[in-house]
């Protein structure tokens, strides 16, 4: 049985955070935005409690740590996006960015509401401390590679803006090009070295408990290992010649592409997020 | 001064007054105390502040007599300047001005911030010369904070009206902020100089002075300070590949950068564009060189709508801050009123008091308990509390807001038809 309170739990998270996406969205206004912008900050803060909570009823409901599904790691990806963002932001506010950051946790939320299951909620996953970190450090990996993308992608927007030379509310309000280059290549190093560790805790598992195959030419592991690659590279590319803050961003928009494009595939009902049980 | 209409202000600005006859009539801070200590020594002029900066020379009086204050700060001020170019206000059109003023409503940049100091320090000159007293003092105190309160409570600050700044602030957004950052001026006229002043006041590392004659741009670096290097446009090419931001200002000179000055692998290898501001006529930098890889190029065309959209912004916020003007010149007048209204305030607590005595005296036959007189003491504050109360009450409708805004518009209207 499942906890009463996880069905409008499920229901009021993804609205509540695509209702502090507009909040947030209200920083473009400037000197202007309505008084009732004010309280983007403490609502987005009782979300992330609220979804932690709905983690700790999961929890609760099976006695332990759950099994991830592929829904549930939607949830949980969401829930790294806006919890990273919260502390990215939590001295240097970047309301502008948080429209968009905010906007697509919400819709990653909605997405796993509106298709994961309800009843039973989840099955009880395998207790080892060492799956857990696994499992966790793989999804803060990818809650950060997805503000990696969207940082680029504001980076992209901001440059064209100025090459068109448009000074509307984006070219004023978002943060300048360097400072967008920064968080885009420090969420790339979040994620990269979240998806290393991930990984190899992983594969080391795989390889004590001799999963049946698994092997390092699996499309899925090689996948993961190519998409961990690509954001160290994005991660380094100040240091890299010729990888400027402009390819960096197409990069990381690229990534964050092709993993959206991946999950959107694993992402079949009933399915788990990979086959390796 | 008994009354509002001698408190005059007489002066000029550049609303009134080229820039020669402003010239004329500037005053050092140093001659500003002697005059202002001859200005008291006769019989027409109580107290008297003297502002003179270089878009106005005025002074603002308090007076016996609004007349002879005015005949005697022109004849001390501004002898032999012709009657069109020197304005005098007297009462409440001294005040509105005088707050316009403080706001920077009058300015020639309006919105400009530099008058409030302007005006602190003109009246720190006047309190130093002993020449301001009950009357300035709390005028000159209540402008300064009308200064504040209109720039706080409107956008009349904002954005802004030069384009080497507008430049700067365009560069900004692309590359944060100044500090270690490296920037290349092309040009060592007026314009150059103003955007490498600009550039140091961000703190930026290192400004490198280009010109065709290096003697023009080393002399020009001495008055810039030692992070400003001077060079030949020989080296231009390089210079600018090293920058982060780059300014060009030179005149006629069409084409001094063009695609073939710069080499594109370098450009295409930097982690950051190069911002290249011409702010030259005609342009200086081929238009070609903006569809070059790594860089962003914003000609006065791109940049000019900017200052005309702060422009009108300032505009909009000297029509907000009309009503703080109306409202703050209305709060002068009834602090006056209420100020003048002292010996009687003094006589009536006197006479509350004797009354107190009195009567206390008389129903106790001079027995009063302890209790007693308490009583009596806190019937006497009450009743002196409502008096008075009902004073500034009366003293705050001596003149009606609506009439003052009325006023207001009708000043402005006089001195600069259209603004408002």
């Amino acid at each position: 049985m499942s906890d009463p309170l996880v069905q409008p739990l499920t229901v009021f998270l993804p609205c509540g955070y695509l209702v502090v996406a507009m909040l947030y969205s209200m920083a473009f206004a400037g000197e202007a935005q309505p008084s009732i912008a004010r309280i983007r900050t403490p609502l987005l803060r009782m979300l992330l409690v609220l979804h932690v909570g709905l983690f700790a009823l999961h929890g609760g409901t099976v006695g332990g740590f759950p099994r991830f599904d592929s829904w549930l790691v939607l949830s949980a990806v969401a829930l790294n996006v806006v919890g990273l963002f919260a502390v990215i932001t939590w001295r240097r506010r970047q309301p502008t960015v948080g429209s968009l950051v905010l906007f697509a946790a919400g819709t990653l939320q909605m997405l796993a509401s509106m298709f994961g299951p309800t009843a039973p909620i989840v099955e009880r996953g395998p207790s080892s401390a060492i799956t857990a970190m696994h499992v966790l450090t793989v999804i803060f990996a990818s809650a950060a590679v997805v503000l990696s993308g969207i940082y680029g992608l504001l980076y992209l927007v901001l440059l064209r803006q100025m090459r068109q030379q448009t000074f509307g509310a984006l070219f004023r309000r978002l943060p300048d090009l360097r400072q967008l280059a920064r968080m885009t290549r420090s969420a790339a190093l979040a994620g990269f070295i979240g998806l290393a560790l991930g990984v190899n805790v992983g594969i080391g598992m795989a390889h004590a408990r001799g999963v049946e195959g698994f092997g390092y030419t699996d499309t899925f592991v090689v996948s993961v290992l190519a998409i961990c690659v690509h954001f160290g590279l994005i991660a380094f590319s100040r240091r890299i010649r010729g990888l400027t803050a402009q390819r960096a961003s197409w990069a990381a928009v690229g990534g964050l592409t092709v993993l959206m494009a991946a999950l959107a595939v694993a992402l079949v009902p009933e399915a788990t997020f990979h086959s390796l049980r | 001064m008994d009354s509002v209409e001698d408190l005059v202000l007489v002066g000029l600005s550049q609303r009134t007054a080229p820039v020669a006859v402003r010239e004329s009539c500037s005053i050092t801070a140093e001659h500003a105390d002697a005059l202002l200590r001859q200005l008291v020594r006769g019989n027409d002029v109580d107290e008297a502040v003297v502002l003179s900066t270089c878009n106005r020379t005025e002074a603002v009086a308090a007076s016996p007599d609004g007349a002879r204050a005015i005949a005697e700060v022109r004849d001390s001020l501004f002898r032999g300047v012709d009657d069109e170019h020197v304005y005098s206000f007297r009462g409440v059109r001294a005040i509105m001005h005088l707050f316009r003023v403080a706001s920077g409503l009058d300015s020639l940049v309006v919105g400009e911030s530099e008058i409030l100091g302007q005006i602190k320090r003109s009246f720190d000159v006047s309190a130093g010369a002993d020449t301001v007293g009950p009357f300035l003092r709390p005028l000159f105190t209540q402008a300064i904070g009308v200064g504040k309160r209109v720039r706080r409570e409107t956008s009349i600050g904002d954005g802004s009206l030069s384009v080497a700044r507008v430049g700067v602030e365009v560069a900004a957004r692309v590359i944060g902020r100044f500090e270690g950052r490296s920037a290349a001026i092309v040009g060592a006229g007026e314009t150059g100089l103003l955007a490498a002043r600009h550039l140091l006041a961000h703190d930026v590392g290192r400004v490198a002075l280009l010109n065709r004659t290096v003697e023009r741009a080393a002399e020009a670096a001495v008055g810039l300070g030692d992070r400003v290097e001077a060079m030949g446009l020989d080296v231009l090419g390089p210079e600018l590949e090293k920058a982060d931001v780059a300014v060009v200002c030179v005149d006629g000179a069409s084409s001094l950068v063009t695609p073939k000055t710069l080499d594109r692998r370098k450009l295409a290898r930097r982690d950051q564009p190069l911002v290249l501001l011409d702010l030259s006529v005609p342009r200086a930098v081929d238009p070609a060189v903006g569809k070059l890889d790594g860089v962003l190029v914003y000609d006065l065309d791109a940049l000019i709508p900017i200052v005309e959209e702060n422009r009108a912004g300032r505009a909009a916020a000297a029509e907000e801050a009309a009503p703080i003007l109306v409202a703050e010149v209305h709060k002068y007048l009834s602090l006056r009123t209420f100020a003048a209204f002292s010996p009687a305030i003094e006589e009536l607590k006197e006479r509350f008091s004797r009354e107190r005595e009195h009567l206390i005296d008389k129903v106790t036959a001079g027995q009063a308990t302890p209790r007693e007189l308490e009583l009596a003491h806190e019937m006497e504050k009450k009743l002196l509390g409502l008096a008075l109360g009902q004073l500034k009450e009366s003293a705050r409708h001596t003149q009606s807001a609506a009439a003052l805004d009325r006023a207001y518009r009708r000043f402005v209207d006089e001195i600069a038809p259209g603004q408002e």
